[in-house]
């Protein structure tokens, strides 16, 4: 990790599903908990392809580290962009714990809150993305977010498809690399940022995974974006959804870098 | 409560055991007639098996697991010799409610006369009432005086559109979990799960529509209250939506899409309770 890049060394992580704990760091290991889905757990090292917890040991695939936020933000006035601060947001067709779901958005992701509701308990946000109505959500999980312009000179991103991982330079010199995972193969080349949106929903295999995928940036006929449902980043895997994807929060220090006719390289 | 209020005639009545009779009749060469005296003098059998109540709602459910002791229906059956004809039995009792069974699921009934050890209390049916495991409550009458054997299934609620076989489902409740709770503070969800038919061979917990996760229980026979429960620790306050689902082993698993229907397999749809956590 280079000095400049975001810090993405988590002391929490959230399980991406049910999170199988072992006493060592092997998958034949004794299993000594399950924990469900979406339970916070603290980070105490990284072990290869492990994490070591507080009480053993789980796959790093089956956790999404978590960025630790100033949850005290002051609320803004409607309409603003806020981002899952917790382990993840439910979205619901009213506001209701027993209303239908709409979706269900990981750590990270973005929406646009449109409406509050003061309730007896708890405050609800109306959400839509950029485009289109999602539906109502706990407050409590939300943190307003804005991406914050940064100015830089001559950036280029270059995005390396065989070691998957990609890089952000200014001036010629590296200032940030991060793991990514590949939606689809990418054909080499140069292309312009000619696009960029801070929340979008995506057709994935499951449909309520697909919701407030943050801070989305068009290439050519690509798009790079934060995905908050894995975490196999680097690996030669192919999942459904952004054809870049990279951690929440590597996508969001991109998107306040590479404006509009940013330089992206394909190799 | 409900069916009390618009069918009064079911309400419990007053039996006596110096009077009361058993008779199986119908399609039999020769009815068989017992007093009470004569039960008691007849080989007993013990069933331990939960009943689960078809009309109840969730928040009320009603399932009672027993030990119930008594004497075999497949050994009153021996006793009297049946007719080509006798395809179903009809049950008669004191309040007037019939119901009705295949032969074969008449054979794994008993005609218990004790609940835990005690005679059954006027409410549970005395002097004798039809145990069935695996089948809703409906098909194991209370204040039992009468089987009929016939050629055509017939019944009470059977009548008014209530499913003939009555097997009970493969079912899993809530009991406790859904009280007000801090952040952060460690709620221990538990509950049931129930099978008619086939062993339980699985239960799990949704939060909010999340991944299923397998909670432990102990195994238990089909027709057996499985009692579990799962510790889950709330991460933000909030309002939370969880949900449990029961497999067989059968390969049964209640499915996300189950309806309640007005008549049979009410516990159908999952359970789901809301969990409020303060602040």
């Amino acid at each position: 990790m280079l000095p400049s890049a975001p810090q993405i060394d988590a002391l929490y992580g959230r399980a991406l599903s049910v999170l199988t704990v072992y006493d060592s760091p092997s998958p034949s290991a004794v299993v000594i908990n399950r924990l469900f889905p979406d339970s916070v757990v603290p980070i105490i090292d990284t072990l290869s392809d492990w994490y070591q917890l507080a009480n053993g040991y789980a796959k790093r695939s089956d956790i999404q580290p978590m960025m630790l936020t100033n949850h005290t933000v002051p609320t803004p006035q409607l309409p603003f962009w806020a981002e899952v601060g917790g382990a993840v947001a439910i979205v619901r067709g009213w506001c209701a714990a027993d209303a239908p779901l709409v979706a269900r958005i990981g750590h990270g992701g973005v929406a646009q809150v449109v409406d509050m509701l003061p309730g007896e308990q708890h405050t609800w946000y109306a959400l839509a993305d950029e485009d289109t109505f999602l539906g109502w959500s706990s407050a409590s999980a939300w943190i307003p977010v804005e991406a914050a312009p940064f100015e830089m000179d001559s950036v280029q991103l270059h995005i390396d498809t065989v070691n998957r991982t990609l890089q952000l330079l200014e001036n010629h010199q590296p200032v940030m690399r991060a793991p990514i995972m590949l939606g689809r193969g990418l054909a080499a080349g140069n292309y312009a940022v000619h696009r960029r949106k801070h929340s979008v929903k995506y057709s994935l295999d499951d449909a309520s995974k697909g919701y407030g995928v943050p801070w989305r940036i068009d290439f050519g006929e690509y798009s790079l974006a934060g995905a908050y449902w894995h975490n196999d980043f680097g690996t030669d895997k192919i999942l459904p959804g952004p054809d870049v994807q990279v951690a929440p929060a590597v996508a969001r220090w991109l998107y306040e870098r590479l404006p509009e006719n940013s330089l992206i390289v394909v190799r | 409560m409900i069916y009390q209020d618009i069918y009064p005639r079911l309400r419990n009545p007053q039996c006596d055991c110096s009077t009361w009779s058993f008779s199986i009749g119908g399609s039999v060469q020769h009815p068989l007639i017992l007093s009470y005296s004569d039960l008691l003098q007849m080989p007993m059998v013990e069933v331990t098996c939960a009943l689960l109540c078809a009309g109840n709602p969730y928040d009320e459910l009603a399932v009672e697991q027993a030990v119930w002791r008594g004497v075999a229906m497949a050994t009153l059956l021996q006793s009297v010799t049946r007719q080509p004809d006798a395809l179903f039995a009809v049950i008669h009792n004191a309040a007037g409610y019939t119901t009705s069974l295949s032969l074969d699921w008449l054979n794994r009934g008993v005609l218990a006369i004790e609940q835990d050890g005690n005679p059954l209390t006027p409410e549970q049916g005395y002097p004798a009432r039809l145990i069935v495991p695996g089948l809703y409550g409906y098909k194991s009458p209370r204040w039992v005086e009468r089987i009929e054997l016939t050629n055509t299934p017939s019944g009470f609620w059977e009548s008014r559109g209530w499913d003939g076989d009555g097997i009970a489902p493969t079912i899993a409740a809530i009991s406790a979990g859904g009280v007000h709770r801090s952040a952060e503070d460690v709620v221990t969800i538990e509950g049931f799960a129930y099978s008619g038919t086939a062993r339980v061979s699985a239960i799990e917990v949704s939060i909010d529509h999340s991944d299923w996760m397998p909670v432990d229980f102990v195994p238990a026979p089909p027709a057996h209250l499985v009692r579990w429960q799962t510790e889950w620790t709330p991460p933000l306050a909030g309002e939370y939506s969880v949900r449990v689902r029961a497999a067989d082993a059968s390969g049964y698993v209640q499915q996300d899409s189950a309806v309640q229907s007005l008549f049979q397999s009410a516990q159908d749809a999952l359970h789901n309770i809301i969990v409020h956590v303060m602040e």
